[in-house]
């Protein structure tokens, strides 16, 4: 297996001035209870968020501190304030452990230095701190505010499940471990962001997935030093193998049966605290074609969608620039009735094909991000003015031919078909070197263009997996599910990504057949 | 010494050998079969063949008897560091004039059919710098361009299958009008094309299995011959012997295609698939010449020599042939003998010389 290593880069100086603690022994807790608080009291002066709540168990002294808005203040009310208040009898030798014992809270964690209290608390974890104690305590009984379960917004689909990511990384993993019973599915832990401190789960199935890309993903991980993530895109473009490139190198989806279908064919999912999208690695250029539903229904309609997309895939990336070639250069290449009517249309249009071209796509961008950015109420609005003004008046006032807004039109479907937003981004990007190619060689220059686009995808790697397999490695089992969707029970192999790896998906001879002693 | 740390599979190899035959072959090659062999000319692909079996053959027990190494390498240690680094030069020649040869036929043919305004520089320039980018990339980066490329130049061929209303298969006839001897005149046309199968023994040393060359190898030219001979025989049977008048009959019968009144023009389709295979054909020559010239040098990364090697390439492409006229009679004239001692003879002299050794050193 080849994995492109990133250098490592030596590490700037780290900014050790942000909480005061700067050495291991400054950083334990004090037995006397005065002193820590005034540590916090300090620490968090002009926090208006953090509650300190200061009381007495018998005459033994005790703060709680939490961060208002995180922490569940019904269940600490009642199941540890009450009952701790409520001891009288506190003369026993070992008092603390027996009043932490007393605390009806499954989830209690002895923590013995500032840092881990400031996590805490920051994690919605109220700290128990007592008098004479050497240590704290995390209670968990974390509560916030968050989005319940959707259907994903981005990925919609008319057959299979309706629960989308959300943005609470608990909830995700819950909905992977949900579908994937085994415990051979595994999470590990990261945190990304100096002051974010975001949780990052790498999630894998151990025995399918090939553990040197465990490692690499790791490896990578932990080279991001910045100081916040807030998107799923942020660790994405930390982690991938050819920054340079136009192309995505690693998937992202928000719905839990796409992730658990790419662990069960050996892939790795980051899981992101803070967004629905969760990233799945490694990816090869044809897989951002497929959709879940190409699995969920019928195999004729799989293989036959599959198509349909490349086909429009050729569209959207090289129709505009064929009719460039064709106006231009190859005149001759239509059938007379079709050159008659295109040449028609075209007299008396100011502009050189190649000037129409980019002014139409130009526009057509610019109404499409219009759409994306502005409140609901005007985004109709930007659609009626592009509709009427762009597309007849234009035509009525001479400016651009019909024919060149038909092709911007289908051009612009053809690039909504594609079932990934992220390549759907990278042909809308290359269609306009390509039509420059077209403007100044003709076809030639459209082939010369495809050729490099080419190249460079077969230059292409993601986590070492060839970018254009398994097409272009010629693998025979990968093939029955890229252009094609081959039926279920055919899709004997996981796809071969990586070294070693375990091949077998299933028994073969699942041909669905009725009783031969029926019939 | 390897340079070269990709490694393909057998199946990417047919993929990148076959358009590195037939994507100049099936451009004008009708023409001169057809005033040659006449109306035999659908049967030469079949005996100009066996160059191809016979050059693949020589390479692969070279590969056997010298694993991993290119001919760089194995002819220094068969005739001596002074002859061996001669013959690398001498293929680092050829393979550069013959990849001018190569841009020149490609220039010529797009200029005068499709962009006829077009300096003639910039054709040129265009396909070299594309082709230099693929090799620069690498084996495995070619291999994996080649795959797609070769399957989008193959599958137009179908576009010939529209020709069969056409198609009279009285032109087949008479057969042997004037012997055996013009099919054998034809076929020898053929055999420059395939000893261009030389050209393996660049690739042989990176096959991820190693054992299955010699088998894909021949597979190669099996797919070449029956492409040959299914467009051989569409020519012969649409526009007969006439085709030797033509510079590109194939081209011809093409452009004569028209279904439905609708289905017409097919010429821009073929040659856009056909820059395809010239890409293919074009970087693989551009590869092996890179490849050589950094092993006889002893330089680590042939990568750098790819740009002035593409350069040097050019230049051939305008010293050596000055018009169509030229091309065609080099091609009929001079190539067969040119191509064919130098990929097929001289590596016959290699291994016989390496099966001597081989026996002497068995001996003592």
């Amino acid at each position: 297996m080849r994995i492109r290593r990133h250098p490592q880069k030596k590490k700037g100086k780290e900014d050790t001035n942000r909480v005061p603690i700067s050495t291991k022994s400054q950083d334990l807790l004090t037995e006397r209870l005065d002193a820590n608080v005034k540590f916090f009291t300090d620490l968090y002066k002009d926090s208006s968020d953090i509650v300190f709540r200061p009381f007495t168990i018998g005459n033994l002294k005790a703060v709680v501190i939490y961060l208002d808005g995180l922490s569940d203040i019904e269940k600490l009310d009642e199941l540890v304030l009450e009952t701790l208040m409520n001891k009288q009898d506190i003369s026993q030798t070992d008092i603390i452990q027996s009043l932490i014992d007393s605390i009806p809270i499954s989830n209690i964690k002895k923590i013995s230095t500032y840092t881990e209290c400031i996590d805490a608390v920051a994690n919605g974890n109220p700290i128990l701190l007592l008098d004479g104690a050497k240590e704290a305590y995390a209670l968990g009984i974390v509560k916030y505010e968050k989005r319940s379960i959707e259907e994903p917004a981005a990925e919609t689909g008319i057959r299979g499940p309706r629960e989308g990511f959300t943005e609470s990384i608990s909830v995700n993993t819950s909905l992977i471990r949900r579908i994937i019973k085994d415990p051979q599915l595994k999470m590990k832990t990261f945190h990304v962001g100096k002051y974010t401190k975001t949780k990052v789960i790498v999630s894998y199935m151990e025995g399918l997935v090939d553990q040197t890309l465990i490692k690499e993903i790791e490896n990578r991980l932990n080279r991001i030093n910045i100081d916040g993530v807030l998107e799923s895109g942020y660790i994405e473009q930390f982690i991938e193998d050819n920054p340079f490139s136009p192309f995505p190198q690693v998937l992202y989806t928000e719905r839990p049966d796409v992730a658990s279908a790419n662990l069960l064919e050996g892939r790795a999912l980051i899981i992101i605290d803070g967004t629905p999208y969760t990233l799945i690695a490694p990816v090869s250029f044809f897989s951002l074609f497929q959709s879940q539903e190409d699995y969920y229904e019928r195999f004729w309609i799989g293989t036959f969608i599959r198509f349909f997309r490349f086909i429009f895939l050729g569209i959207a990336l090289f129709l505009p620039s064929i009719y460039v070639a064709i106006t231009t250069f190859h005149q001759e290449m239509l059938p007379m009735a079709l050159l008659l009517s295109v040449a028609s249309a075209r007299e008396g249009i100011p502009f050189p094909a190649i000037i129409e071209v980019l002014i139409m796509e130009l526009t057509f961008e610019a109404l499409r991000e219009a759409g994306i950015r502005l409140p609901k109420q005007i985004g109709s609005a930007v659609s009626i003015v592009g509709a009427l003004v762009i597309g007849q008046a234009a035509v009525q006032a001479g400016i651009v031919s019909a024919p060149m807004v038909i092709v911007v039109s289908i051009t612009g479907i053809s690039s909504f078909l594609v079932p990934r937003y992220s390549i759907g981004l990278s042909i809308r990007l290359l269609r306009f070197p390509i039509i420059f190619f077209a403007g100044f060689l003709g076809i030639i220059g459209v082939i010369l263009a495809l050729i490099i686009l080419v190249i460079h995808l077969s230059s292409l790697r993601s986590f070492g997996v060839p970018y254009l397999s398994p097409v272009s490695t010629l693998q025979k089992n990968g093939l029955k599910d890229t252009i094609f969707r081959s039926p279920l029970w055919k899709l004997d192999f996981r796809p071969h990504l990586t070294g070693e790896f375990n091949a077998v998906r299933q028994s073969d001879n699942l041909k669905p057949s009725p009783d031969k002693e029926e019939g | 010494m390897m340079i070269e740390k990709g490694r393909i599979s057998t199946g990417q190899m047919e993929l990148l050998i076959i358009p590195t035959i037939i994507s100049t072959a099936i451009l004008s090659i009708s023409s001169i079969d057809a005033r040659l062999a006449g109306h035999d000319m659908w049967m030469t692909p079949i005996l100009g063949s066996s160059a191809g079996f016979l050059t693949v053959y020589i390479v692969w027990k070279l590969h056997e008897l010298y694993p991993g190494q290119t001919p760089i390498g194995y002819s220094q240690k068969l005739i001596g560091k002074v002859a061996g680094s001669l013959f690398g030069l001498l293929l680092i020649l050829f393979f550069s004039h013959n990849t001018g040869i190569i841009i020149r036929e490609y220039t010529g043919f797009i200029k005068s059919n499709v962009l006829l305004q077009t300096p003639s520089i910039v054709i040129s320039l265009s396909l070299l710098l594309v082709a230099a980018l693929a090799v620069r990339g690498g084996l495995e980066v070619i291999a994996r361009t080649a795959v797609i490329c070769t399957f989008l130049f193959l599958s137009t061929s179908i576009v010939l299958l529209l020709l069969i209303p056409e198609v009279e298969l009285g032109n087949v006839l008479p057969t042997f009008e004037n012997g055996f001897i013009p099919v054998l005149k034809g076929a020898f046309i053929h055999q420059s094309w395939f000893s261009e199968f030389f050209i393996l023994a660049f690739i042989f040393p990176f096959l991820n299995n190693t054992k299955k060359g010699l088998k894909s190898g021949f597979r190669a030219i099996l797919v070449v011959m029956f492409i040959l001979c299914y467009v051989n025989f569409f020519v012969l049977t649409t526009i007969g012997v006439v085709a030797g008048d033509l510079y590109y009959p194939v081209y011809a019968i093409v452009k004569s295609i028209s279904l439905a009144e609708f289905f017409e023009n097919f010429e821009i389709l073929i040659t856009a698939s056909w820059v395809l295979g010239n890409f293919v054909k074009i970087a693989m020559f551009l590869y092996a010449a890179s490849l050589a010239l950094a092993e006889l040098f002893r330089i680590n990364d042939y990568r750098v020599m790819v740009l002035p090697l593409s350069l040097f390439i050019f230049f051939f492409s305008y010293w050596d042939i000055s018009n169509v006229v030229e091309l065609v009679n080099y091609m009929g004239q001079i190539q067969p003998f040119y191509l064919i001692s130098v990929q097929t003879v001289i590596p016959l002299f290699l291994l016989l010389i390496a099966l001597l050794k081989k026996k002497r050193s068995d001996n003592n």
